[in-house]
């Protein structure tokens, strides 16, 4: 049966089905098969040599009950597989055997149809098959057979089917209802079960076939066409390669084992060379044999063709003989209906409106029999009444002629009708033929006119007519009023015009980026951080954490990329100090995110993100993506912030997708950890508190010593009422007139009346503050108690330390064990920890080790140090550089 | 035979890399030529091959035009080129080649029949819509040539990281048509039944505060961000080794597409491997058929996507049908195959004067 000499060649139908190949091959494929299965009768079905079974999957889901038989277990049991997961419920639906088509294990006569898909080309003996295939079908009962139409190059294929040889194999079985070329490429055919009578190939197939062997022939000559034109082309390669083996063979005529492998090369080319002209010898060969087949096939088809058109001819003849004897007799019945229409013309014309009325009522009684012939007959017996004198038939009477002229005055008023529409159809003809001229003349007109405003446009966009526009306001302002007012108005211009200048400044720093990062990537350095810090620039007297972290990372020579919060564009960019520090306004920054990314730049690149602004987590996987390490910083409590006034562009939902994306997060305080952590699917968040600047501790001994023993006791930092709690530092003081209270700071509220023994001092820089605190006894932080201020670690409790002085705070959680700390959890208690602190001796060593181990280099190295989470090394992987 | 593609913009990706990547078959017998509009990058896909060029000017594309002797000019969805190649005096063959569903395609509402002698789209129901919807049936002859994708570069690659859970991945640009918002419905739903999922939503770069704003707030409403990943920008070079994660993962790529003109991301994903779900909408059906065709829901059936999407994760017939996406996209999307039907095409057009 199938593939019976070639158990290694595996048919992959169901794949092909399923869409594996060529889109050609799998339409021509699927089209065969439904048209197999749409023809196939049930409920009893036989799919000889099934294959991988896709055909009978397809009956077995259209409800037919089907047994698929093949030689092959291969693909049996890839059919039995696909069953199985087709469908769990009803799995017995198709049933599969292996078995030889010649000898059918199976009874006879059981079967409503039999499918044979492209089987029996590969069979040695096709005969000893269908003989099979005719025993198990019924009586009557339907073949569904598909071929190859004509050769088809496969080493299992036994021989080429075409019509005449494919008709001549089944009739003696089959008899055939239904004969067809699918596509040029397939024979397919259906056929009852019994043998055919006197059949013969219609003229339709032959045709069929003509146009398939054209098609097959056209694309042959194609085929023949490219490779002649490979052929020329490995020609062509060849000489090439052997003149520039020759010109090798000359260079190295010196050296002798340099010439023996030219030559070995040479013999190696040589040889491919002479293996693709024999294989494409073997091709033209292959392809003559065709050609000689389809020339065998056509002429055969030729045969059969003329003696089937005899036939016809024979027929036809007969057929036009018929044709012209009842031609005949239709033009005698045309030139009699012709005499009788045109007695009927005359007889109208001369009848009378009554009579036509009357008629009408007779032709609308008309029933099938009724005497309508009657009625005509009335009717032309009356027009013979109407005769005209000088021929046979009689004049009219008066009361007629008055009927006749009033048909004249009518048919006179509808010729004037007639000629009055024509006049005022050509009057129509005219007006829309002036309509389309205006048309397109007032399209010209429109056109012009959007080319002029277009011109305009550009006139009123262009430099010179802006400043000749500004010239002429500027102008006719100063000429209006007197010295005085020309005065102003000088100096509002020159205004402006520092702003614009401003705004120009503003816009040139793209140029100080791409320097920057051309000037980092030629550095030799390991590291390189972006700090995105949403704070001010970095200036003395704001030391928030971003700031004190670039202070420090600059110092160790890592480059920092800083951006920072403007409330106005056309604010001044500060002046950059140093190589290593480029300081750079956000809302300039965002548009430069992805280039920064992509920029070529130190091996370990680190963007931190320091507040969780949407610009921030949209750039996070950018930047992730780009095998950059990201940390999200955690400093404060953003949520809270947001609540009391500030951070008004938080938003919950953004800060937790920051938190689930960055490769690390790290938080200031326990407090802020912990509420972090809630949003966290996966790691841990790091708690990083803040830390105290080198400079601190260097001048702690000396105040120390100058201290005095006046009772003072100061605050710096941040004044907002936000948090600051003035109400209870004002109640403090006034219950401590023997205390003198000190406070220094920006962003003080306004409208607040102190005590006598409360002075505000202003905002100072870290050496007046270091001045300032020598007469300080101790120093607090009146925090009002909030979940703001739980998240908190103040760096100013590391720098009070740091001064040698006690601290006092309400509840802080982050602080409360930290050394020389004292929390109040009331007023009172604030007042008597003030007190304590004043006279408490600090335990310095305890402090010293405790600064020790908070200072900013410590950050610096945990930031440049830390471990990413599973996203971030997930996603890192996808850049070259992000591989481990 | 000398041609020239003419398009609007060089990017990564998209219509840049389907000239690059036809660039491999179109060397043998044919000067190609590509210019291009403005350059965001893409001119690079074409490597040191000479014929690549600039014309931020329409004059020079006219002079070019002028003064090389061109058999055939393949503008694609670029409007604004036909009247510099006019101007030339150019009389070969004009095609114009559509690759865009957006309204960008309601410049062909004015395009003149006469300037152009074929017109050629990536899947057959672009074609139908160019034939009915904007009138070109019977006029102009419309010929179809699927996209390629280079299997080679697209295929599976062990991902050196590994992940806890299967990943659903969506690409995309954030707008209506592509209906992100469908996504975090379906990610949603997927994230109820399966705790170990994660979503990944690759594109949308150039969105509007406001909408990724909006994407963060539905997926913070959706208790989505502890699991969504949003990758604005991922460089084609990259996408590979994205749909090989996903794909390693056990996940599925998702597309929520209200239309398509080809579906190329889901090519991709089954060049890689990976199981790709999408609606039944545009030329997807074209590109997911046969057994592949399961995996397609009716638009805006969520019920059924999810369904769809938790088969395609879980399923025993995974490995299967990842193989045979493999499969179909290197038989017939590879630039092997879609290259040479390309080139067979260009014949063919070629022959029609």
């Amino acid at each position: 049966m199938t593939r019976k000499n070639c158990p290694n060649i595996r048919d992959r139908i169901s794949e092909v089905y399923e869409g594996v190949g060529d889109r050609t091959t799998v339409e021509l494929a699927r089209k065969r098969i439904h048209w197999m299965c749409s023809r196939a009768r049930g409920p009893l079905i036989l799919d000889l040599g099934c294959s991988q079974g896709i055909a009978s999957i397809l009956l077995g889901r259209d409800g037919q009950r089907v047994v698929a038989l093949d030689l092959e277990e291969a693909g049996l049991r890839f059919g039995l597989d696909q069953q199985r997961r087709e469908d769990q419920a009803n799995p017995r639906r198709v049933c599969f055997i292996q078995g030889d088509g010649g000898s059918l294990p199976l009874s006879r006569r059981g079967f409503d149809s039999a499918l044979l898909g492209e089987v029996i080309e590969h069979a040695d003996d096709p005969q000893s098959i269908l003989k099979e295939v005719s025993r198990v079908l019924k009586p009557e009962g339907r073949l569904l057979l598909t071929v190859p139409f004509g050769v088809l190059v496969h080493e299992d294929h036994k021989r080429s089917y075409y019509l005449h040889s494919l008709f001549q194999t089944l009739r003696p079985l089959f008899s055939i209802e239904n004969m067809e070329i699918q596509d040029n490429r397939y024979l397919r055919i259906m056929a009852r079960n019994g043998p055919a009578g006197e059949a013969e190939i219609g003229a339709k197939q032959w045709r069929l076939q003509e146009q398939a062997f054209e098609a097959r022939e056209e694309s042959y000559l194609q085929d023949t066409q490219r490779l002649q034109t490979k052929l020329d082309e490995s020609n062509r390669r060849y000489r090439d390669v052997t003149a520039t083996l020759s010109q090798l063979r000359e260079a190295s005529a010196g050296d002798q084992r340099v010439f023996e492998e030219v030559s070995r090369l040479g013999e190696t080319v040589a040889a491919a060379s002479q293996s693709c002209s024999e294989q494409i010898q073997a091709l033209l060969t292959a392809q003559d044999e065709i050609h000689g087949a389809l020339r065998r096939s056509l002429e055969e088809g030729f045969k059969e063709r003329d003696s089937a058109l005899a036939r016809i001819e024979d027929k036809a003849e007969a057929l036009l003989d018929r044709l012209g004897d009842g031609s005949l007799q239709l033009s005698e019945l045309k030139q009699l209906a012709s005499a009788q229409g045109t007695r009927m013309e005359r007889a109208l014309s001369l009848l009378d409106d009554e009579s036509i009325q009357e008629i009408r009522t007779l032709s609308r009684r008309r029933r099938p029999g009724n005497g309508f012939d009657n009625v005509i007959e009335e009717a032309i017996r009356r027009i013979e009444r109407f005769a005209v004198p000088g021929t046979n038939l009689r004049a009219p009477e008066a009361p007629e002629r008055a009927l006749l002229h009033r048909v004249d005055e009518l048919g006179c008023l509808l010729e004037a009708a007639v000629r009055g529409k024509a006049d005022y159809r050509e009057k129509y003809v005219n007006a829309v033929r002036s309509f389309q001229h205006e048309k397109k003349r007032s399209q010209g007109l429109m056109k012009a006119q959007q080319v002029l405003r277009g011109r305009i446009r550009r006139i009123e966009t262009s430099r010179t007519w802006r400043a000749a526009r500004l010239y002429w306001r500027l102008r006719s302002e100063f000429l209006r009023g007197g010295w005085s007012q020309k005065k102003l108005f000088l100096q509002s211009c020159l205004r402006v015009l520092k702003r614009k200048l401003a705004a120009r400044k503003a816009a040139a720093p793209r140029r100080d980026l791409v320097k920057f990062l051309q000037a980092t990537a030629e550095q030799a350095g390991e590291n390189f951080v972006f700090m995105l810090s949403g704070t001010t620039h970095i200036q003395e007297q704001r030391g928030n954490r971003p700031i004190r972290m670039t202070k420090t990372l600059v110092s160790q020579g890592i480059p920092v990329l800083f951006s920072y919060w403007r409330w106005n564009r056309s604010d001044p960019i500060p002046e950059n100090s140093g190589s290593n520090l480029l300081q750079w306004p956000m809302d300039l920054i965002v548009p430069e995110l992805s280039r920064i990314a992509r920029a070529s730049l130190p091996a370990k690149r680190i963007l931190v993100i320091t507040f969780p602004h949407l610009s921030c987590a949209r750039c996070v996987n950018l930047f992730n993506a780009a095998g950059w390490l990201t940390i999200y910083d955690v400093r404060d409590d953003w949520e809270e912030f947001h609540k009391v006034g500030q951070a008004k562009w938080y938003n919950r939902s953004v800060e937790q997708y920051l938190v689930n994306n960055a490769g690390r997060v790290t938080a200031v305080s326990r407090p802020l950890r912990d509420k972090i952590q809630g949003m966290l699917a996966r790691g841990q968040v790091e708690l990083s508190p803040n830390a105290l600047d080198a400079d601190f501790l260097t001048g702690r001994k000396r105040e120390c010593r100058s201290r005095t023993e006046s009772k003072v006791v100061g605050y710096f930092g941040h004044l907002t009422a936000a948090w600051f709690d003035w109400d209870s530092l004002i109640w403090t003081a006034r219950r401590m007139p023997a205390f003198r209270f000190e406070i220094i700071g920006h962003s003080m509220p306004g409208g607040i009346r102190l005590p006598s023994n409360v002075s505000y001092l202003g905002p100072k820089n870290h050496d007046e503050v270091r001045r300032i605190a020598r007469s300080w006894k101790a120093a607090m932080i009146p925090f009002k108690p909030s979940p703001l201020a739980d998240a908190v670690d103040p760096i100013k409790v590391y720098e009070y330390l740091a001064l040698g002085l006690p601290v006092v705070s309400f509840r802080m959680p982050q602080i409360h064990d930290y050394p020389g700390v004292f929390i109040a959890a009331s007023r009172e208690e604030f007042r008597l920890a003030l007190q304590r602190a004043a006279e408490a001796r600090l335990d310095l060593d305890e402090v010293d080790d405790f600064l020790s181990r908070n200072r900013w280099e410590d950050r610096v190295r945990a930031l440049l140090s830390g471990d990413h989470g599973e996203w971030a090394r997930t996603i890192r992987s996808i850049s070259s550089d992000g591989k481990p | 035979m000398k041609i020239l593609f003419v398009y609007r913009y060089a990017i990564l990706g998209g219509v840049t890399t389907q000239l690059s990547n036809r660039l491999c078959v179109l060397r043998d017998g044919i000067e190609a030529h590509f210019g291009f509009l403005e350059d965001h990058g893409g001119l690079r896909a074409f490597g040191d091959y000479p014929h690549t060029r600039l014309f931020p000017k329409s004059e020079e594309l006219k002079a070019f035009v002028k003064a090389t002797e061109l058999d055939m000019i393949l503008v694609v969805d670029t409007p604004e080129a036909y009247q510099p190649i006019l101007d030339s005096g150019f009389s070969g063959t004009i095609v114009n080649e559509v690759h865009t569903t957006t309204q960008n395609l309601d410049y062909l509402k004015d395009l003149p029949c006469m300037w152009v002698d074929a017109m050629i789209t990536p899947s057959k129901y672009l074609a139908g819509r160019i034939e009915g919807e904007y009138g070109f049936k019977g006029r102009i002859p419309c010929f179809v040539a699927p996209n390629c994708v280079d299997t080679e570069r697209f295929r599976l690659a062990q991902p050196t990281a590994s992940l806890n859970g299967p990943v659903v991945l969506w690409v995309g640009k954030l707008d209506d048509h592509k209906n992100w918002r469908g996504f975090l419905e379906a990610a949603a739903a997927i994230a109820a039944l399966r705790q170990d999922c994660s979503f990944w939503m690759v594109g949308g770069e150039s969105a509007a505060d406001g909408v990724a704003l909006e994407l963060l707030e539905e997926a913070g409403r959706l208790r989505l961000l502890q699991r969504l990943h949003w990758l604005p920008r991922i460089e084609y070079e990259q996408m590979p080794a994205v749909y090989s994660i996903v794909a390693a993962s056990g996940g599925v790529c998702l597309s929520t597409s209200r239309d398509e003109a080809f579906g190329m991301s889901i090519v991709e994903a089954m060049a890689c491997g990976c199981p790709a779900v999408a609606a039944a909408v545009g030329a997807i059906p074209e590109v997911l058929e046969g057994r592949l065709s399961r995996n397609l829901y009716p638009f805006g059936n969520t019920e059924r996507m999810v369904a769809l999407s938790l088969q395609a994760m879980d399923g025993s017939d995974r490995p299967s049908m990842a193989a045979l996406g493999r499969k179909i996209a290197v038989s017939r999307y590879s630039i092997e195959q879609a290259g040479m039907n390309y080139r067979r095409l260009l014949d063919q057009v070629q022959r029609l004067r």
